[in-house]
């Protein structure tokens, strides 16, 4: 029996965001891999989870086409999480996305003690509405501003200059999947060695000289494979 | 955030005092706020490694320190009466932090030496200003106006005095600086990485040749200690040596000291500082608004003196503390709710009042158990409790410095 002073428990929240396009330009091939691959990436990311036992994973999907919608209403705890296939129709509301996750990300719905969450935007397209607009919302909130954010680009057809706007960071391009085996590989990285980073952050200064982020640690993605022939 | 600010009670405009610590300070009996009378107080401080770090593999980054100083004590400064601090620091970890574990400790130590210097300057303002709408009876303006600045020139003093001491070498790189060279190399580069280097050669050299350093690990002799320059510093060789030499150490702190007539607490970053009040834990000084996400005001800072929050708030009956305690971030952090925390905070204090014996005892083994099921984190708590007050006929003296288990 603990005799250890004051209330419950628990160890960090770490909210990890999958920001997923499902316009019609995904349909077929490119969102069959996609639920796939974050489907089979879930026993390696419960893996990577275990052997950070201090963050507390939970996991929440936004897609976006036509608007915006929240596969759950609540961050599900990973332990607790399994992929529900999605379906492909609409345009690319992007910036409608942006601003869904500007509020998820406000100061009134982010525990003060939650790490830094984990944002990752895959998109196969150009966005329809407002992204500018949508990614000053986020960026204008704290947590969307020190979030380690992250992209995968589906296919040549996707805009990467917003991708790279959305990423924030000098040194970090999104991630190029130009076939079925690269965007199994990069949500793998992203599940696996960027979860394991974002699960035991070093603290940083506030607005050094030195320039940190909180996506200084994340360590390099794996390289495309250059024999992979499904080229979207 | 500034030193001055108004929200704290600060005094902007006030011009800096002129520090002098040879001026004799003013006896205790002068300043004592005769309504309050004398109070006993004790202290304990702990540290302890984190569960994430014993994991890792990675040593302690934390520091604290607690101490009772009054006539007896080995501090001895007869006449000033019954003082307690309570320190506790936190290294940033991380690639840049390559020697944050000895910024802690350096943290600790910049804030004692303030805290026993400024002791002796606090109770003198009453003399010079006694009367008058400038008074100062209890250095409250003086603590606001000089503490900031102090404990900054004085960790990077002996931030600089431990980097002459042991300069960083690339031929024989520490584990940290090996890390952070890796880093630059994966992140920035070759070239970059090679610019490090020579930056850390360059240093080497540097502080020999300009007698800083023996550059064999041992103390210069006679050497006169200064403060480690700002990179902007017009006598650092920014290029030939870099900037990199504050964050290697960079880490928070927070400071509370205990006077017969008031507080005086300084704050550098996250974690907390609170004090019991008839029972109930009240914050002193909440965390800074943008400390979120892992990122903190931090002491390796270029403006951490503006950066600093201090104040000071006279000690009133009625509204008398019973403990002061200070934590890292890593307790608060690992309690479902704020609240949560602060119930920790009463009953440790609560605990310690009654059975201090009990409390040393189970200090570290708690800070344990909360690093294990919560952050993971590295773990301290330093706190001050009064022990009890002559007038009401407590017996219990003034007791103990602060032990520092594990770090």
């Amino acid at each position: 029996m603990s005799d250890l002073p004051g209330g419950a428990i628990s160890n960090r929240p770490l909210r990890f965001y999958w920001v997923l396009d499902v316009s019609s330009s995904m349909l077929g091939d490119k969102i069959n891999k996609l639920n796939h691959a974050l489907r089979e990436a879930l026993p390696a990311m419960r893996d990577t989870a275990d052997d950070n036992p201090y963050a507390a994973v939970e996991i929440k999907t936004l897609t976006f086409g036509s608007g915006c919608q929240w596969v759950t209403t609540a961050p599900v705890p990973l332990e607790k999480f399994s992929w529900t296939d999605i379906t492909a129709s609409g345009v690319t509301d992007m910036g409608a996305a942006m601003k869904a996750m500007a509020a998820e990300l406000s100061l009134a719905n982010m525990p003060d003690r939650a790490l830094p969450p984990v944002v990752v935007l895959m998109s196969d397209g150009q966005p329809t509405d407002d992204f500018e607009g949508g990614l000053a919302a986020l960026m204008a909130e704290p947590w969307g501003k020190k979030a380690i954010r992250l992209a995968i680009a589906i296919g040549d057809d996707a805009e990467l200059s917003n991708l790279k706007k959305f990423i924030g960071h000098a040194e970090i391009e999104p991630l190029m999947a130009r076939n079925s085996e690269d965007l199994v590989r990069y949500i793998r990285w992203v599940s696996t060695q960027v979860l394991n980073a974002a699960s035991a952050p070093a603290s940083r200064p506030i607005g050094s000289s030195t320039g940190t982020s909180p996506m200084d640690n994340i360590p390099p993605p794996p390289p495309p494979d250059p024999d992979a022939a499904d080229v979207w | 955030m500034s030193e001055l600010s108004a929200a704290d009670g600060g005094v902007a405009g006030a011009v800096e005092p002129e520090f002098d610590p040879e001026v004799e300070p003013a006896a205790a009996s002068e300043v004592d706020d005769e309504s309050v009378g004398p109070r006993l107080w004790a202290a304990l401080a702990c540290s302890r490694r984190g569960a994430s770090h014993v994991r890792g593999d990675i040593g302690c980054q934390d520091h604290s320190a607690a101490e009772v100083i009054d006539d007896a004590s080995r501090r001895s400064d007869a006449g000033l009466g019954t003082w307690a601090f309570a320190v506790v620091a936190d290294g940033h970890g991380g690639v840049r932090h390559f020697r944050s574990q000895f910024g802690a400790v350096h943290a600790v130590e910049a804030m004692t030496s303030a805290f026993l210097t400024l002791r002796k300057r606090l109770v003198a303002p009453a003399v010079a200003a006694g009367g008058t709408e400038d008074a100062d009876p209890l250095g409250l303006k003086l603590w606001k106006a000089t503490a900031a600045r102090l404990v900054v020139t004085e960790w990077r003093t002996f931030v600089y005095q431990h980097l002459c001491d042991a300069p960083p070498d690339e031929r024989a790189p520490e584990p940290g600086l090996v890390r952070m060279l890796d880093h630059v190399r994966e992140r920035h580069g070759g070239r970059n990485e090679q610019r490090l280097r020579s930056q850390v050669t360059a240093f080497r050299h540097w502080s020999r040749d300009r007698g800083e350093s023996t550059g064999s690990g041992e103390p210069v002799e006679g050497r006169t200690t200064t403060p480690l320059p700002l990179p902007s510093d017009p006598g650092w060789p920014r290029k030939e040596l870099g900037s990199w030499h504050a964050a290697a150490y960079g880490a928070t702190l927070l400071g509370v000291l205990v006077g017969p007539g008031a507080l005086y607490w300084l704050r550098i970053g996250d974690g907390a500082m609170v004090q019991i009040v008839d029972g109930e834990a009240v914050e002193i000084s909440p965390v800074p608004d943008d400390a979120i996400a892992n990122e903190t005001p931090s002491l390796s800072d270029d403006r951490a003196v503006v950066q600093a929050e201090v104040g000071a708030v006279p000690l009133v009956d009625g509204m008398l503390p019973s403990a002061v305690v200070l934590a890292t971030d890593g307790v608060p952090n690992s309690y479902l709710e704020p609240r949560g925390f602060l119930e920790f905070c009463e009953e440790v204090a609560r605990r310690a009042a009654a059975d201090r014996a009990g409390v040393d005892d189970r200090m570290p083994h708690w800070l344990d158990e909360l690093s294990q099921r919560g952050s993971g984190d590295d773990m301290s708590v330093a706190m001050t409790w009064m022990a009890g007050s002559p007038t009401a006929g407590t017996t219990e003296e003034n007791t103990g410095s602060g032990r520092d288990d594990s770090c």
